[in-house]
């Protein structure tokens, strides 16, 4: 399944593909800020991504919105610091699938990005 | 910023340590200081902060320090550009998780990382600077806030 891991941080990025090397996901591209983000969806056409929301250039938010508008199947996994119920609650409504807490277990990524695929495998 | 408000970046910080590496880190007890400088490690990680509350969020450590915690993580590399991500991603992270207590106003910037020691670094005098100490595998690293409720 094709993964797109979007973070400003390369270790965040580096981790992500780390602990998703032995999974089924085959991983076609990484962007650090939204608008990297985009350009690269309409490129790789991910079926799943991680995407972080503080950002620069363009936020994870913005991100959702642009990236849902070009294509409302594709599961989004917000793995972000930002612990307050009004950003996950806005990234859920705009169309991402799910809301990971940084800091984040090896395993809690893992279980994260399986409950988000698990109805279309 | 009150005093028990530090309880939730002293939360963020040992939750960062846990979840990371499986090893506590100690924190000890915050103390007030006048001038960050004498305080900056190798390497410093800045979150500044506005909407309700200003100021700013350091997380400060020595090299040795961040090369071990990026081992931790799985990535075994003293390259400097890598360090200091690792420090802007933990400073963000700690300054990020505070958003639980102090909600979506809270608003961050993305880091800011300084390599070496400073003099020359000022912070607002407005707002008291705290300083909390931290201990990681024998290695000492503080977390550093200077908030003030707008």
């Amino acid at each position: 399944m094709k993964f797109m891991v979007v973070d400003d941080s390369m270790v965040i990025r580096e981790k992500i593909q780390n602990v998703l090397k032995d999974e089924d996901f085959e991983i076609v591209g990484t962007a650090q800020n939204g608008v990297e983000a985009v350009e690269q969806f309409k490129l790789l056409k991910p079926r799943v991504m991680t995407l972080d929301i503080t950002m620069p250039l363009m936020d994870g938010i913005e991100t959702i919105r642009q990236i849902i508008a070009l294509d409302t199947d594709v599961r989004i996994l917000v793995v972000s610091a930002l612990a307050d119920k009004s950003t996950l609650i806005q990234a859920m409504h705009l169309g991402a699938y799910g809301f990971l807490c940084k800091p984040f277990r090896d395993l809690e990524l893992i279980e994260a990005l399986e409950e988000l695929i698990e109805d279309i495998v | 910023m009150k005093d028990g408000n530090l309880e939730v970046f002293i939360d963020g910080l040992t939750n960062y340590f846990d979840k990371t590496t499986g090893t506590e880190a100690k924190v000890s007890t915050p103390f007030l200081i006048q001038d960050v400088n004498k305080y900056l490690s190798d390497y410093t990680g800045i979150i500044g902060i506005s909407g309700n509350y200003k100021g700013s969020v350091f997380f400060t450590a020595p090299k040795r320090m961040i090369i071990k915690l990026i081992s931790e993580i799985g990535l075994m590399t003293t390259r400097d550009d890598k360090l200091m991500d690792l420090v802007g991603e933990v400073s963000n992270t700690i300054a990020g998780n505070a958003r639980s207590v102090f909600g979506d106003q809270f608003m961050l910037t993305t880091p800011i990382v300084l390599q070496g020691k400073s003099e020359q670094l000022r912070v607002s005098s407005v707002a008291s600077i705290y300083v909390i100490p931290v201990v990681w595998k024998g290695m000492n690293a503080h977390l550093i806030i200077n908030l003030n409720q707008a």
